[in-house]
């Protein structure tokens, strides 16, 4: 971070010791909500600005992800939700398609993991409140209620929203892989941890 | 047969499980074909999303946050390093500034710039928000005259007039400048003692452009009555800036404060 004209006050030092090190955290997730690299160093910009506003406010100890990614979504709802540029969403009729064949569990096992751009691809096609609840928790690690509180939903929301976007996006890959003619995986017989 | 696992298998796959429930899920898995194809498919998605990329930061982008927070610094000392009297003279160059910017908002207005999206389910929109505590005010006070000074220095291009009401039950909370479709507005929150809360906001724009509101007339002065997802949206207009009242509950109740506000700000 370069110097400013002004003298960095403590709460200066504070802020930037504690979030500037979470930049490409935060712009890889309003790049995934915008799908644009300009709106996404707008938001970020935004974001660090009104957590910046509002630091008095933040408890030491607590997750400072957490607590920026809350802001960022904020912002994003507010200012950029209707200028995103997505890609062509998943129409209603296919993702209950899609979430019917999930549940047709008798099917082949699944197929070897796809490449980081198929995932990225099918995760952008996701709806949005399906969509940010994925990145939150699977991308960026926050705990179901970090998540919860981020996206202003309650804890219930969450892990519905997780549910069906995690099935969606299993349908969504593995169709696209079977297209491709990807190889099963061998079934592994271990069970939850 | 035991029954089938549903969010617990997702439970699962994030090690959020008790050990009594985790140890009775593997015993079902162990019998149960469906719950451990849907748990397998879960953990599928889990794994494929772990290898997810991540773009690089524009190089440009942390020296631009810098130079914004500068700015930040430079605003909230500004305030505090004034005298007694430079105040009051820093209040009658706001005031002129004020003035101008208003003449230019006028002159801007009279473009007659399209407005392509609409402010009413916005305002909604934001009011539901600030209840669910999922927005934030940039500035929290109870100061009318620190927040307007606050709007003063965002140059909103226009006065944004924060009144104290007070006297009507209606504590200030605080305000954000906010942009939308190029608006660029100020927004503030009252609240009541009774937790009511009721959200403002002031842009150079056209209170009537929003199609479907109920034209209600007091005092000379017309008001745009919309109801939206259980929230009353109140527009009017005040010379070339148009302002705006967004609450729930008694639609009657909003409508009034509306042309009390009006009335205030008109005196």
């Amino acid at each position: 971070m370069p110097g400013g004209s002004v003298e960095r006050a403590p709460k200066r030092a504070r802020f930037e010791e504690l979030v500037i090190p979470l930049m490409k955290v935060l712009f890889n997730g309003a790049l995934r909500l915008t799908h644009d690299r300009d709106a996404a160093e707008d938001l970020v910009q935004e974001t660090y600005l009104r957590a910046y506003r509002t630091f008095d406010g933040f408890t030491d100890g607590t997750n400072a992800k957490a607590w920026l990614f809350t802001i960022l979504y904020s912002v994003f709802v507010n200012r950029y939700r209707w200028q995103r540029r997505e890609p062509e969403p998943l129409p209603p009729d296919e993702i209950e398609r899609l979430l019917a064949r999930v549940e047709d569990t008798s099917g082949a096992p699944p197929p070897l993991l796809p490449p980081s751009g198929e995932v990225e691809a099918a995760l952008a096609r996701l709806p949005e409140d399906f969509r940010a609840a994925v990145m939150l928790v699977d991308l960026h690690d926050l705990s179901y209620d970090e998540a919860a509180t981020a996206l202003g939903c309650k804890l219930g929301t969450l892990r519905s929203r997780l549910f069906r976007a995690r099935k969606l996006l299993y349908a969504a890959l593995t169709d696209h892989a079977r297209r491709l003619g990807y190889p099963a995986r061998a079934t592994r017989s271990e069970g939850p941890k | 047969m035991s029954r089938h696992y549903d969010v617990e298998l997702q439970d699962a796959v994030d090690g959020r499980l008790d050990p009594t429930t985790r140890r009775e899920l593997e015993t079902h898995l162990a019998t149960c074909a469906s719950c451990r194809a849907t748990y397998e498919r879960l953990r599928w998605v889990k794994e494929a999303l772990a290898v997810a990329g991540q773009s690089d930061v524009p190089p440009d982008l942390a020296a631009r946050i810098g130079t914004a927070l500068d700015q930040e610094d430079r605003i909230a000392d500004a305030p505090r390093r004034l005298s007694p009297l430079l105040r009051r003279r820093a209040r009658w160059v706001t005031a002129l500034a004020a003035g101008i910017l208003l003449v230019a908002g006028i002159t801007l207005l009279t473009q007659q710039r399209p407005q392509r999206q609409d402010v009413v389910p916005v305002l909604a929109g934001a009011f539901g928000h600030y209840r669910a505590g999922a927005r934030t005010l940039d500035l929290l006070t109870d100061d009318a005259e620190r927040l307007h000074a606050f709007f003063a220095a965002a140059g909103l291009g226009f006065d944004a007039r924060v009144l104290d009401l007070r006297m009507m039950g209606y504590h200030l909370v605080g305000g954000s400048v906010e942009v939308i479709d190029g608006h660029r507005i100020a927004l503030f929150a009252y609240r009541t003692d009774a937790d009511r809360i009721v959200l403002c906001a002031m842009y150079l724009g056209d209170a009537a452009a929003s199609a479907g509101g109920e034209v209600r007339r007091h005092a000379g002065i017309d008001f745009y009555v919309h109801r939206i997802e259980g929230k009353t949206v109140v527009l009017w207009q005040e010379g070339a800036v148009a302002c705006a009242l967004v609450a729930d509950g008694d639609p009657e109740e909003v409508v009034n404060l509306a042309f009390a506000k009006a009335m205030r700000a008109a005196s």
